[in-house]
């Protein structure tokens, strides 16, 4: 094998990884002793969320999240680039024989600069239907940018599929954003394909206008 | 590296893990409308003597059925582990000789944040 064809493969390899090895689009939480690898990319933001499972009621991660968008005053400070430790927790979890509810607190506190963010998240799932919301303040010091966003999906499983099957949703997200430092708001709603196999979750949408949407979430 | 080079990379980035993940996805592809309930038969030993089928709550989705496959055949009691998440069951074979207990059983199904509604124990007929 030559050197390029290795590198070429090396290269799609951790392309792969970094991308696969998943979101308010998956559980905070996954199960125990489980490491996953959650990637967002939205048309204004990626976001990257490592994190390793404690116990059924904690994760802890580590974030990396980079602002496209230029309204943000981030960038206007050059600070496009955020890395944090994020920790989450399930508050409360309602199991039927038929259904699933959640609530996590997730809390992000930022590495390369002063600030956080808080957040309550809820989900509600059966096999067929799908819905969940987060609410969610961030605090910048150094760019005074305070940010309030909430969001929620609501979701419909076309079939019903069996354990280590292909399991198919068909959603509609809708997000919004409050930025106090320049006294606007942004709403975007997106439909979108959720697809997974085994550990393996794609989402990808778009509202065919100015939103796209590309989810990897992969648990080992 | 600029904005714009930025934006690019991410662009290329995208195109080739959607070019992996579709190679990947239809590679695992099955059609939903015929498919028979996986099982997933992790054999290490002879034949077990008896099933335990427990009922659970809560277990909606792929990623929690993992969880629990994962944890119960980490298990060096357990020979095989099947679950149906239609039937909201899942089934334990342990190996030859093991006794696993109902707590063990609903402490390693609660620790993955499932329910036990009910434990049932059904000894296998042996073969000759």
């Amino acid at each position: 094998m030559g050197y390029i064809d290795f590198m070429e493969k090396f290269v799609l390899t951790l392309v792969f990884l970094i991308y696969v090895t998943h979101s308010g689009f998956s559980r905070a939480i996954s199960y125990p002793e489980g490491v996953t690898i959650m990637n967002q990319n939205h048309h204004d933001q990626q976001r990257l969320h490592v994190h390793y499972t404690f116990s059924v009621e904690r994760s802890l991660g580590i974030v990396l999240h980079h602002y496209q968008k230029p309204s943000l005053q981030q960038l206007k400070e050059g600070f496009d680039i955020q890395t944090g430790v994020q920790w989450n927790e399930l508050l409360y979890r309602r199991n039927t024989k038929t259904s699933q509810t959640n609530l996590y607190l997730k809390s992000l506190y930022l590495l390369n600069q002063w600030g956080g963010s808080l957040a309550i998240a809820g989900d509600s799932e059966t096999r067929r239907l799908f819905a969940s919301y987060q609410w969610a303040h961030d605090y910048n010091r150094k760019t005074r940018g305070l940010e309030l966003h909430q969001s929620g999906r609501i979701g419909v499983a076309p079939y019903i599929a069996e354990f280590n099957s292909i399991h198919l949703w068909l959603m509609l997200q809708v997000r919004q954003y409050v930025y106090s430092s320049e006294n606007g708001q942004h709403i975007d709603w997106t439909p979108l394909i959720r697809i997974f196999k085994g550990p393996l979750l794609l989402e990808i949408g778009s509202n065919f206008k100015n939103t796209f949407l590309f989810n990897i979430v992969c648990r080992f | 590296m600029t904005k714009k080079s930025l934006h690019i990379s991410f662009s290329t980035l995208i195109t080739k893990s959607l070019v992996i993940l579709s190679v990947g996805f239809s590679a695992g592809y099955s059609n939903p409308s015929t498919q028979v309930p996986t099982v997933e038969k992790i054999s290490t030993s002879p034949s077990p003597k008896e099933s335990i089928v427990v009922s659970v709550k809560g277990m909606v989705c792929d990623f929690c059925a993992q969880g629990l496959k994962k944890s119960f055949t980490k298990k060096g009691d357990v020979d095989s582990i099947h679950v149906s998440l239609k039937k909201g069951l899942v089934t334990i074979y342990p190996q030859t000789g093991q006794k696993v207990s109902d707590d063990i059983i609903t402490k390693g199904i609660r620790d993955n944040g499932i329910s036990v509604d009910s434990i049932q124990r059904t000894p296998l007929v042996e073969t000759p």
